[in-house]
């Protein structure tokens, strides 16, 4: 079953003179539990492409369904709404709150639907992102690897179906970028999460179960590494 | 690139939204200061003419001073002129009199009446012992011209002179009575009167300095004199009024004006460094990578510091020439308001001209605010680590920041309320300026109460001329009531009798007697607005309930009952001012007060006049005066009072609006600035799943937090505040007691209520319609 299917997504900055195309009619589906890496290089689109599944920003053309359905037939407030609860960010530069703690910034997404958190599964993800001593400290307090680490957690606190993440180990060493991303592929396991994530390095590609390339806006499918 | 300074202009034109708030703030503060000095610049200018007008320019006067003393004086290079006057009945206690009127004698020379105090206004000075000037007033009271005879008559016999002018010291003394006149004749003639009724003399010497500083440098050349010929204190004067407006006085009155015209520069002062270093404080959060960066790249702090510092001054550069402008041109259009629109005393302010002392202090205002200013965001700037540029959190503020306690609120409203108090210094500087506001209006609102109470003719009742007994005798007939109201031109006229110290006894102890006034149904129905407590429709007629005054110096209360001669009367109800002293008053109908004393006269009957009057109704009023009835004529100091308090009415009014306006910008500013700074972040929590809704609740709630501290600090401040200055000066010369202002609360709540729902809108609008993408993954 396709969790994910992109068609035919355009997308044009600007106009005239000044127009880039950053996406050219990409197509392609993610079924539900893959881990999919996009590679490219840098300013080929890989950002845009991202956005537009998260419905950050709205195609020039085409069309996203996230379970079925069409995301930018949503009304703003629906889709913020369901963005929410379906999808899981996680950014390069870590964009954690900097007056929340550590376990305030995880349950965020959580507060954010009124709802109340489940200590259950927080504490299981403390105890994976391996946070648990430090739950009360603040983001400025932790390095960088542990902010993403919180920053994942964020991203998973919702059980979200999709998670997106645009170069989460840009700003990290090969050492924590290899743990973010265990981490990562672990805590998704257990709830059959789907992941697309954006990077740079071959190694973490390798562990994909699927990698998409982007080049100048268009989308070729490697498909199954190692295949 | 000459130097890193020259990083300024770039990154100021990378921040221009930035630096258009903390400009508009230069802009503000210069025009502020610049409008309000040049204004009462112009004002203390045209002032020091209608003073001497008023009240001679003279600079000191001597009495009993020996002949020798002053021709010492007189050697002086710095003396400008030397004049005489001595006078003689101004109390109008003695039988002196002229043409059926009392006369008060002047003697004086001329240096004194024409240079001096410059009193002539029609025809010429007498210049022999057989002419005399009359005041003003003599034309209606005795219907004398220029050239007739007067005969003035004293206990010794009568003398005879000639009207060779009109015109008088003290305009305002005699201006709109009939009941005494001044009469100036030589030195000669008055030496003349006063030896044949055998009175003793005491001239005095008004000294005339070349400049009003020469008589503070002289002040030791008379304290000398005065030593040398052993004078008392009191026997030399200053004219404070002349010498007060060039700042030469040693009087305290005077001093005081001064004072306030500094406070209000600090006031000023303190509001625009509140108000820059606020936004400059904001604008260095925001760049904190940014210095983070200068430090990476090898800026020393001190070098950081001077940055921050000329960035701040390289502002002045265009906001202090717009600043200095705008004030000038709105002191113009506030004078010619003054000019034309006030007009009475004001009509001598000059429009057009460029006051040095409102350029300087302009100027000086805004450099001082922006170096004062930039101080604190400088060492926050220089304190800024190298490592902020690589960290991947921002920060706005130190790092030792508080954690969040969620006691089960909204998270947004949290989010919010944090913002607002996260950062202490800016929570404080928010707090203060809307604080400042609150107690200012608070303060000035008691000022203007104050104003009100000096200049007792703005009630609806006041009368434009009166008819009063001699001594507050009974000595008018309620038929003359009716008689003025039927001349032509009289819109109005009410009676009133009075009659002190009548024996009484009181459910009140303590109370051996009263006072008791009559109000007529015009009086009464006038009152009707100045009721404290009860009903006033219940004294009408003759009935058994009176009213008094609601004052502290009154002991009489609401309920007390009062026997005058057997009779009982109960107080019903008060109002706050009454036309008589309020202490013990009683009040009670025209029926009633001849029912309790048995008496029928009035004691003043006041007249208002209407479009049509003319002198005739005047003529006319004035023949009711009589050696036991004085008639008076107010409608010029009603006239002026009126202006005065209107002025001063725009001018508080003004001040408060411009510093309403600047907390309303400020508080807009400052909030738009905190979401500025807190654009990224909103991004990221916009893309975790944050709706608008949820957005501009948190806005909304930290613009509210700012609110809801301003207003308790505001009042819990301006409150006692009102209450200290209501005592200092309301309660002690007027009497009213103080209570809470509850319609200035209300408009108080409304306006902050108003500014932070106009300052949540634009900036929640702004991050509203900003792509998410926008925010977030950019350094
Ligand atoms: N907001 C924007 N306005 C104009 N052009 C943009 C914008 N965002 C991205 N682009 C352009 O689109 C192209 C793709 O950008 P992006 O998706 O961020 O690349 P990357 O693969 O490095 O993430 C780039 O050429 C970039 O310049
Ligand atoms: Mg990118």
């Amino acid at each position: 079953m396709n969790l994910l299917e992109v068609k035919s997504v355009s997308k044009t900055y600007g106009e005239g003179d000044v127009a880039v195309q950053a996406l050219r009619s990409v197509s392609f589906s993610v079924m539900k539990g893959e881990f999919v890496a996009i590679v490219g290089e840098s300013g080929s689109g890989k950002s845009t492409l991202l956005n537009m599944i998260g419905a950050l920003d709205t195609p020039s053309f085409g069309k996203v369904y996230i379970d079925s359905k069409d995301i930018f037939a949503m009304k703003e407030r629906n889709l913020t709404v369901f963005r929410r609860r379906n999808i899981g960010f996680i950014f390069q530069s870590f964009n954690l709150i900097p007056e929340l703690t550590v376990e305030q910034n995880i349950i965020f997404p959580v507060l954010l639907d009124y709802q109340k958190p489940d200590r259950r599964y927080l504490e299981e993800l403390l105890a994976v992102l391996n946070l648990r001593e430090r739950r009360h400290h603040l983001p400025s307090q932790l390095s960088g690897g542990q902010q993403q680490r919180v920053a994942i957690g964020r991203a998973l606190i919702t059980r979200p179906a999709l998670i997106l993440a645009d170069e989460p180990t840009g700003n990290l060493d090969t050492q924590n970028s290899r743990e973010v991303i265990a981490l990562l592929k672990e805590a998704s396991r257990n709830y059959e999460q789907t992941i697309i994530m954006i990077t740079h390095s071959r190694g973490i590609a390798q562990k994909a179960d699927r990698i998409l390339q982007v080049s100048d806006g268009e989308l070729t499918d490697f498909g199954r590494c190692g295949e | 690139m000459k130097s890193y300074l020259s990083l300024i202009p770039v990154s100021a034109r990378v921040h221009r939204r930035q630096n258009r708030m903390t400009l508009l703030c230069i802009i503000i503060s210069v025009f502020l200061v610049t409008a309000i000095f040049s204004v009462a610049d112009m004002l203390i200018q045209s002032n020091s003419g209608t003073m001497q007008e008023k009240h001679g320019n003279w600079h000191i006067k001597l009495d009993n001073i020996p002949q020798d003393a002053v021709d010492e004086l007189g050697r002086r290079s710095d003396v400008k002129g030397i004049g005489w006057a001595d006078s003689f009945n101004t109390d109008a206690d003695k039988p002196y009199e002229i043409g059926g009127r009392k006369a008060a004698l002047y003697g004086v020379d001329e240096t004194y009446i024409a240079q001096l105090v410059n009193a002539l206004e029609e025809g010429r000075l007498p210049q022999s012992g057989r002419e005399v000037m009359l005041s003003d007033n003599a034309g209606l009271a005795l219907d004398v011209r220029l050239g007739d005879q007067v005969t003035v008559h004293t206990p010794a016999g009568d003398t005879e002179f000639t009207v060779s002018g009109f015109g008088s010291d003290d305009r305002e003394y005699y201006q709109g009575q009939t009941y005494m006149v001044a009469v100036y004749m030589t030195r000669d003639a008055f030496h003349a009167i006063m030896e044949a009724n055998a009175v003793e003399e005491h001239p005095s010497c008004y000294i005339q300095f070349q400049k009003a500083s020469d008589a503070s440098d002289a002040s030791d050349a008379v304290s000398e004199i005065q030593q040398k010929y052993d004078l008392a204190e009191e026997s030399i004067s200053e004219n404070t009024a002349t010498m007060g407006l060039s700042g030469q006085s040693r009087n305290q009155s005077i001093r005081n004006v001064y004072g306030i015209a500094a406070v209000l520069f600090v006031m000023v002062l303190l509001a625009g460094v509140l108000m820059i270093s606020g936004s400059l404080n904001s604008n260095v959060s925001q760049r904190i990578k940014f210095f983070g960066m200068m430090r990476c790249i090898g800026a020393s702090r001190q070098q950081i510091v001077r940055f921050v510092r000329l960035e701040a001054l390289n502002w002045c550069k265009n906001a202090v020439p717009v600043g200095v402008v705008l004030g000038t041109l709105a002191s113009w259009g506030i004078c010619a308001y003054m000019h034309y629109g006030i007009g009475g005393e004001f009509a001598t302010v000059r429009i057009l001209s460029v006051s040095p002392v409102g350029l300087i202090s302009g100027v000086l205002v805004g450099i001082i605010t922006v170096l004062l200013a930039a101080q604190a965001p400088a060492k926050r700037a220089a304190k800024v680590s190298p490592m902020s540029a690589v960290s991947g959190n921002s920060e706005l503020t130190s790092s030792k920041r508080r954690v969040i306690r969620r006691k089960g609120r909204k998270i947004e409203s949290i989010l919010g309320i944090h913002h607002a108090t996260g950062s202490r210094k800016n929570w404080f500087l928010m707090t203060a300026s809307f604080a400042l506001t609150i107690i200012l209006v608070l303060c000035f609102s008691i000022g203007l109460d104050f104003a009100r109470g000096l200049l007792p003719d703005l009630k609806s009742w006041q009368p434009d001329i009166t008819l009063n007994g001699y001594a507050n005798a009974l000595a008018l007939e309620q038929g003359t009531k009716e008689e003025v109201k039927r001349i032509s031109g009289v819109k109005n006229v009410f009676g009133t009798s009075y009659l002190d110290n009548i024996a009484a006894t009181s459910s009140r102890q303590g109370i051996g007697h009263v006072n008791l006034e009559s109000y007529d149904e015009y009086l009464l129905e006038s009152a009707k607005e100045n009721v404290v407590e009860g009903n006033l429709s219940d004294i009408y007629g003759d009935s058994d309930k009176v009213a008094t005054v609601y004052n502290k110096d009154n002991p009489l209360k609401v309920g007390d009952k009062v026997q005058i001669d057997g009779k009982e009367v109960e107080i019903t109800c008060s109002v706050s001012s009454s036309l008589f002293p309020s202490e013990l008053l009683v009040i009670c109908s025209q029926e009633t007060f001849e029912r309790l004393t048995g008496e029928r006269g009035l004691t003043m009957i006041g007249v208002q006049l209407d479009g049509n009057a003319n002198d005739e109704t005047v003529r006319q009023i004035s023949k009711f005066a009589g050696s036991d009835i004085i008639f008076s004529d107010a409608r010029e100091s009603v006239q002026e009072n009126t202006t005065t308090y209107m002025a001063m009415q725009a001018g508080v009014y003004g001040f408060l609006v411009i510093i309403g306006m600047v907390t309303m910008f400020y508080i807009i500013n400052s909030i738009s600035i905190s979401v500025a700074a807190r654009t990224k972040q909103y991004g990221a929590m916009r893309a975790v799943g944050m709706d608008s809704r949820q957005l501009t609740r948190m806005i909304t709630a930290e613009a509210f937090t700012y609110a809801v501290s301003g207003l308790v600090v505001g009042c819990g401040l301006g409150l006692p505040f009102s209450y200290f200055l209501h005592t200092l000066l309301i309660a002690r010369y007027f009497g009213t007691i103080w209570r809470p202002p509850i319609v200035i609360l209300c408009g108080i709540v409304v306006f902050v209520t108003a500014c932070a729902a106009a300052a949540v809108y634009a900036p929640a609008k702004r991050i509203r319609n900003m792509a998410i993408t926008d925010t977030i993954n950019e350094l």
